[in-house]
């Protein structure tokens, strides 16, 4: 057998470390099946997996007995639900008339996006008023820099105002109702 | 028998690939993520306060100050010309592993900043793929540059089987998102999920939260008007998600599955506004580009090629390479012509008039569009740029070029 017939020992290590990047990833993202943790390239991908909806909830439950059968309704589908929604919203103050406009959009703020915005507010909300002041001029250079690289067409800002709004339809969806409370102010 | 012999043998059997189409999804990607990425201001993100910082704890040692936004757009100018460097494969191996270096650095910080998004992981995975897991694929600069130096290389990597684990590495971290994510929607709220209007909840809260993320217009809220559709909905995604590692084993999931999967990603961003591009883009390594065979010995030269005589579009083309003197060095016999039965049973191939064209080249039988493409690059000169049509998937391209016979 001639020595070029075989792999030789630098191809056969390559080999063995290519396996070993393939199958590294592979199993870390596999144990992810089985375990709920929080993390960033191996994780859960759990987007959505609790939609307004607590993992623990109890609560009175309207039952009644149909007539004729007696079968066992349930009467208040919605209390599954969870019918209301509270999160940041942000508003601009118009500098021409001090009209506020709603500036729920991230073509307003690329590159950061609403998600990101919501969970900078809250951490920011936790931390000192410099930071909350710091952050909330961060967003008002971006909004201004969109602008003049013709992202968005909105107006000068006097000021932006971070709103806590709570959605509630509870009533159904055609009878929604939201109470809004200002939290932020720059 | 070695492990990664077995692991190998198991690849090839589940991941059948020509040597172009690792290149072609190279260029997809890097070609893509240049695109999406080339006016994404990442230094925008070194601009926040630092108490939006928040790296792993491994890494809590590195201040955000390190990330000052000067070296961030430095290190963004020189990613966009890796990324179109790994892109039209250029130095492919450099380029692409400086292309997963600058990539990985600048999406880990823009996800340590207040919110780690889940959306740039799979592309990640993707770079990481193409850049350590690949071999040298036939659809390069390189392959023009450094002919003697890749055609070693590459033969190498043929026998290696190289292709199958960067392809096959993609597929089973896509799979394996999916199915941690159902697995997630599980641990978290049960079956729940499916059965107690969540999605219609879900649908309700974007409609009537004025949320205007760009999406269809109504379609949320048409959705959040019937609970029962939406639970329906919610237990076929849950299917999907779980069913997802099938795409490994089985070619009819591959056909079945990873389609849905992506028509379902492609829904969240129609009726939701959430949008994942990147994780789309990975669903290239589903697609097929290249339709050739090898064959058990060399043919003779010239390259041979058979083609449906029955068809305009055939005979046109074969007047037009006749008449650019392409026939010194390709040898065109029509299907229904005695030579040609000869010349296919010689190469132990069969003809099928489906495929349209058949071509015999070296050691290798090319088919349908495949084989039409290598045709022009036969031609020389101009019509090299041909090979550009390999960017197209087989799935669309042959159906094409069927379509303009008829």
């Amino acid at each position: 057998m001639t020595r070029s017939s075989g792999p030789g020992p630098a191809q056969s290590v390559f080999k063995m470390v290519r396996l070993l990047a393939f199958l590294v990833p592979v199993s870390i993202q596999s144990s992810y099946l089985f375990r709920q943790a929080d993390g960033w390239l191996f994780e859960n991908f759990s987007l959505f997996s609790a939609v307004s909806r607590p993992t623990r909830d109890t609560r009175y439950s309207i039952n009644g007995l149909r007539q004729g059968d007696g079968a066992e309704l349930h009467l208040d589908e919605s209390a599954y639900w969870a019918p209301r929604d509270t999160r940041y919203s942000i508003y601009g103050v118009r500098q021409a008339d001090g009209t506020e406009l709603r500036l729920d959009e991230s073509v307003y703020w690329a590159p950061l996006d609403l998600i990101r915005i919501r969970a900078a507010l809250q951490l920011v909300a936790r931390a000192s008023k410099g930071d909350e002041a710091r952050f909330l001029e961060a967003l008002r250079e971006r909004y201004r820099l969109n602008a003049e690289r013709g992202r968005h067409g909105g107006p000068a800002l006097e000021s932006i105002r971070i709103y806590r709004v709570t959605y509630d339809w509870t009533a159904g969806v055609d009878h929604p109702t939201s109470k809004r409370t200002l939290v932020m102010e720059r | 028998m070695s492990f990664s012999r077995i692991a190998a043998d198991l690849l090839k059997r589940n991941t059948t690939v020509s040597p172009v189409d690792l290149g072609v999804m190279r260029c997809w990607v890097f070609g893509l993520l240049f695109v999406h990425y080339a006016r994404h201001d990442f230094a925008a993100f070194a601009r926040l306060p630092a108490v939006l910082w928040r790296p792993p704890s491994w890494l809590r040692s590195v201040s955000m100050e390190f990330f000052e936004p000067s070296r961030v757009e430095a290190l963004h100018v020189a990613w966009l010309v890796l990324l179109a460097l790994a892109c039209i494969g250029l130095w492919v191996k450099i380029s692409s592993l400086g292309a997963l270096l600058a990539g990985g650095v600048l999406l880990w910080f823009e996800n340590t900043i207040a919110y780690a998004n889940a959306k740039d992981v799979l592309i990640i995975w993707a770079m990481y793929a193409l850049a350590v897991l690949s071999t040298p694929d036939q659809f390069s600069v390189d392959r023009l540059l450094f002919r003697r130096r890749f055609e070693a290389a590459s033969r190498g990597a043929v026998l290696d089987k190289g292709e199958f684990f960067a392809i096959y590495f993609v597929r089973a971290m896509l799979a394996l998102m999916f199915c941690s994510a159902a697995m997630s929607k599980l641990r978290t709220t049960g079956i729940d999920w499916g059965t107690h209007g969540t999605l219609a909840n879900l649908f309700a809260a974007k409609a009537l939260t004025g949320d205007r993320s760009p999406r269809v217009p109504g379609l949320a809220e048409a959705l959040a008007r019937h609970p029962m559709w939406c639970d329906v909905l919610a237990r076929g995604i849950l299917l999907l998600e779980l069913s997802a590692p099938l795409v490994l084993v089985s070619q009819w999931a591959r056909r079945v599955i990873a389609p849905a999967l992506f028509v379902m990603l492609a829904s969240f961003w129609l009726v939701l506004g959430i949008s994942f591009p990147m994780t789309l883009v990975c669903f290239v390594f589903f697609l097929r580009f290249g339709d050739e065979m090898k064959l058990p010995k060399n043919a003779t030269a010239p390259s041979r090629a058979v083609f449906d005589a029955g068809s305009r579009w055939c005979r046109a083309c074969v007047r037009f390479l006749e008449k650019k003197a392409a026939s010194k060095s390709l040898e065109l016999t029509p299907a229904d012509d005695p030579r040609a039965d000869t010349l296919l049973r010689g190469a132990h191939v069969s003809w099928s008039r489906r495929c349209r064209w058949l071509l015999l080249k070296g050691d290798t039988a090319y088919r349908g569009s495949a084989a039409f493409i290598e045709m022009l690059a036969i031609m020389g000169g101009v019509w090299r740029l041909g090979c550009l049509l390999y960017l197209i998937p087989r799935c669309l391209r042959d159906p094409l070029s069927f379509r303009r016979e008829a």
